[in-house]
């Protein structure tokens, strides 16, 4: 049996001064990371495999869908990116053969070790929320960031900051558009283009804050 | 400053504080010179209400220009937009 998991904080940073001359600050930024694993082997009429599941929970604070960048003298125009959402995920993995060696379950050297160890051990995951058959198999509602608080924040977002792609090939990132952000990939430059109408209001939703996408938004 | 605790044999602490401070000076030096010069030919009275190829008027072009640079400059010489001074980030397994 194993846990682990991380914690950061930011203090507030200044994001601007008002024509009043007082400066603007963005919220305090706190962020949660956890895992759990326990790791053994199969039942000997399965082999006796080495087995290990690990569930990781990943940014489980959320305390604001977004992260302010900038702000206007006039106090209502901000810049701000989208956080990423919170997840929940569990994996399995199972050696065919080869037993790890004891080293590959040690601490990492440095602290960016320790972060790559945890990130790879997630390989082959699936978010389980997004497995319906697995929902419905152990008979439970999983962990979804979509229906808890504070999931959903309808905000005025005026336009995109700019268009930003995705390291991998062909994914463009989404903008929000027609009520919805959009998802990764297909997207061509008449989707945020279509963002040019001021005063619309969109909902800002965790699950597509992905892209890290600067957009300019109203109090 | 890192610190790096070993608890247990199989247990380790890893911790990461920085404290930092920023301060922006010199911002736009070259569009600062630049608006210097146009600017008093567009506050003429006459280009006033002379509509650009973007729709707006001078004297909405003038306003949102300083707008942006009020924007932009705002914390200069007292800090630095988006820097958090105080950061900590631990990770434990």
């Amino acid at each position: 049996m194993f846990v682990g998991g991380g914690l950061s904080y930011g203090s507030s940073p200044v994001v601007g001064r008002s024509t009043a001359g007082s400066l603007f600050y963005a919220p305090v930024r706190r962020e949660v990371d956890l895992l759990l694993g326990y790791r053994g082997r199969l039942p000997a009429r399965l082999g006796q495999r080495p087995a290990e599941e690990q569930f990781n929970a990943a940014n489980l604070l959320q305390q604001s869908p977004y992260t302010l960048l900038r702000r206007d003298p006039d106090g209502q125009n901000f810049r701000a990116v989208l956080n990423p959402p919170p997840t929940h995920s569990l994996s399995f993995r199972l050696s065919l053969g080869v037993e790890a060696t004891a080293a590959e379950h040690l601490p990492g050297t440095t602290f960016a070790d320790e972060e790559c160890a945890s990130r790879n051990q997630r390989a082959g995951e699936e978010r389980l929320e997004d497995l319906v058959a697995v929902a419905v198999g152990i008979g439970v509602l999983l962990p979804d960031q979509r229906i808890r608080r504070h999931r959903l924040q309808r905000l005025e977002v005026l336009r995109a900051e700019r268009r930003e792609h995705h390291p991998f090939i062909g994914e463009v990132c989404g903008l929000p558009q027609a009520g919805r952000w959009g998802r990764r990939g297909g997207h061509t430059k008449g989707d945020w283009r279509s963002l040019g109408a001021s005063g619309k209001r969109f909902p800002v939703r965790h699950r597509d804050a992905g892209s890290r996408l600067p957009f300019v938004g109203r109090l | 400053m890192n610190l790096t605790a070993n608890l247990t044999p199989g247990w380790r602490l890893l911790g990461r504080v920085s404290v930092s401070d920023s301060v922006e000076i010199n911002l736009l030096k070259r569009s600062r010179q630049s608006a210097a010069l146009v600017l008093p030919l567009w506050r003429t009275a006459g280009a006033q209400a002379v509509v650009t190829n973007a729709g707006l008027t001078v004297a909405q072009e003038i306003a949102a220009n300083e707008a942006s640079l009020a924007a932009t400059t705002a914390v200069e010489d007292q800090g630095t937009i988006g820097h958090r001074e105080f950061e900590f980030r631990a990770f434990t397994r």
